[in-house]
């Protein structure tokens, strides 16, 4: 009788949670606003997940926002990645519009606004800044379809100066951006015009093979994007930017084992592994050599392009299951250095593997937290990675100009 | 879908628990009924407990769904011996149950309209859990008290310790402590140590060795 009462209870608390993950695939034109440019026959590639449940909800909130945003060359000012150079990676949550932008790229990588000039002295260092919670205020945004519950508009602090979204920053800045929004920034209209809110990336380098990943739904419509900057003798970065949820409603905690983060997290993995075989059409392949800790689930892979994954992970904690999941897709990753970036939360991150001819690579000891929030309620992360032919010591004696 | 209905069924078994004992039959359904709802209060207690602390693993889900099994085993076990030892004090659980059930769903209902995608599956699991919670007694209450002192006492003094481990050792503590009360109760009514209000009869245990 105890065997069946054991039997009974093994069944019951065994369906509790899924062990399944959603695959992100490749989608045509289940997200067209989300997929199309303005003014522009060029189209952003779009994977989504392959689970018709995810894609339903998806849909009715990609009805509300506008159209991604493209704007590949930066100003003729910006020249290429200079050889030997090293290439800095900024990631950064601005809470719509709560930080300042424009002041930000004129502390951190010395590009000013304002005038169309750098900062004084030296021409700012090649950078691409990964941008979460970036907002566009357009006509371009439509008016929701009737029914549609609208996420309330973010909840910004007062500051200094005046709001500038992310497009009116790009073109004022003279920088490439790549835009693509995930959800709308609250009901309100403005003179016709409407919010939206999605993650970007700003460069001083061209953008090309721009690519928007929608997550597998968990408790709102996130998306990432990616975009690759080519480097002097042929090296290249793909970056990606992304946002992952904060926390679903307390059945889905309970039904999943809280793994919503790492079900949107794996989405991510395995939409790049899905780009990295379309693109070089074959496999990542198994690199030589032991596989270390980090990557006991999975073989140690060797990839086309060198890959930066950053963003707002929004994780409680460096030890999160996402996280480690992570580590193992991203074996090249600095440590965390212990500072938290949301409070006293480590929520934000940067993720990094090696790939091509690995002549890209983390410098040791750049990656770490930027003091300044800028007036949002985030810090920004920083690392540099090393060029072709570019030097630890080169980096470190020369920083961008006005860092902090 | 599947899981809201086992876990109506699960609640409809607990249901059977409230039944007086007036033979050998009706002593088998306190049986089953003890069972049931010790088995429905350890594994709500055991995935809630276990949520923070698993998510800390590569492992989450499978962490969550053995920490569920385990704890509702022992819930099983010790509301079996609770429904056959002591069918009155098995039924102020089940009240205790039904208590929780409520607030938890009040509670629910208030936080609806307050945050957006708050749904009523959202509502039906803060009842699943405050009537888990409910039935277990004051042990999770007990138990999540320590477990939120001794995490704020870790998490200002140890460095690594975050303030996620203190959410989780709270959690943690108000599952154990659910567990431990449902393991007392259990050995309490199989000794005799403990009688609910109401009349009291003597209890013959038969020990198999």
């Amino acid at each position: 009788m105890r065997r069946v009462w054991i039997g009974l209870a093994l069944a019951l608390t065994g369906c509790v949670v899924p062990s399944t993950m959603t695959r992100v695939a490749p989608a045509g034109d289940s997200c067209s606003t989300a997929a199309r440019l303005p003014d522009s026959n060029v189209r952003v590639g779009l994977y989504a997940p392959a689970r018709p449940g995810d894609q339903e909800r998806l849909d009715g909130w990609c009805a509300a926002v506008g159209p991604a945003v493209l704007d590949s060359v930066p100003d003729g000012r910006f020249g290429p990645w200079p050889a030997g150079d090293s290439l800095a990676v900024l990631t950064w949550n601005v809470n719509g519009g709560s930080g300042d932008i424009a002041a930000f790229l004129r502390e951190q990588v010395g590009v000013s606004c304002e005038d169309g000039a750098s900062v004084g002295g030296p021409a700012p260092r090649p950078f691409v800044l990964l941008i979460q919670e970036a907002y566009r205020r357009s006509a371009d945004v439509p008016a929701a379809p009737a029914g549609t519950a609208l996420p309330p508009k973010i909840k910004e602090d007062a500051r200094p100066g005046s709001r500038i979204d992310i497009l009116t920053v790009a073109r004022d800045c003279g920088l490439s951006l790549a835009y693509v929004p995930s959800k709308r920034n609250g009901p309100q209209e403005f003179d016709g015009e409407r919010e939206d809110l999605g993650t970007a990336l700003l460069s001083d380098l061209p953008l090309s093979d721009v690519i928007a990943i929608q997550l597998p739904f968990e408790v709102s419509r996130r998306v990432a994007i990616a975009a690759t900057v080519h480097g002097p003798g042929g090296d290249s970065l793909r970056a990606v930017s992304a946002h992952l949820d904060v926390s679903p409603g307390p059945w889905r905690l309970l039904s999943t084992a809280n793994t919503s983060r790492l079900r949107q997290a794996m989405g991510l993995v395995d939409a790049l592994q899905d780009i990295e075989v379309g693109s070089s059409g074959t496999a990542a392949a198994p690199a030589t050599g032991s596989c270390a800790r980090p990557c006991r689930h999975r073989e140690a892979m060797r990839h086309p392009i060198a890959t930066v994954l950053a963003g707002d992970f929004n994780t409680p904690s460096a030890g999160e299951t996402t996280l480690k999941h992570l580590h193992e897709s991203f074996p090249d990753s600095p440590r965390w250095d212990g500072q938290p970036s949301r409070g006293i939360f480590p929520a934000d991150h940067i993720l990094f593997r090696a790939g091509g001819d690995m002549s890209l690579m983390p410098i040791p000891g750049s990656y770490r937290r930027l003091e300044d929030p800028h007036y949002s309620d985030h810090r920004a992360r920083i690392i540099w990675l090393r060029s072709r032919g570019g030097t630890v010591a080169e980096a470190s004696a020369s920083p961008l100009p006005g860092a902090r | 879908m599947s899981r809201l209905l086992a876990a109506v069924g699960v609640l409809a078994l607990c249901a059977t628990a409230r039944v007086e004992a007036q033979g050998s039959e009706h002593a088998t359904w306190n049986t089953i009924g003890g069972g049931a709802l010790g088995l429905y209060s350890g594994a709500v207690l055991g995935t809630v407990g276990s949520l923070i602390p698993c998510g800390q693993t590569y492992a989450t889900a499978r962490c969550v769904r053995l920490a569920a099994a385990g704890a509702g085993t022992v819930g099983l076990v010790s509301g079996a011996l609770l429904g056959e030892g002591d069918p009155g004090r098995l039924g102020d659980a089940a009240k205790a149950g039904a208590i929780g059930l409520a607030a938890g769903a009040a509670l629910g209902v208030a936080l609806k309209p307050m945050i957006q995608g708050f749904s009523w599956a959202d509502v039906a699991s803060l009842s699943i859990v405050g009537s888990a919670a409910g039935a277990s007694g004051t042990g999770t209450a007990v138990g999540f008290g320590v477990g939120a002192v001794t995490g704020l006492i870790l998490w200002k003094t140890v460095p690594s310790f975050d303030l996620e481990d203190a959410a989780g050792l709270s959690l943690a503590g108000l599952a154990a402590g659910g567990l431990v009360t449902w393991l007392v109760r259990g050995i309490e009514a199989q000794s005799g140590g403990h009688t609910s209000g109401g009349a009291t009869m003597p209890l013959v245990v038969n020990l198999r060795f």
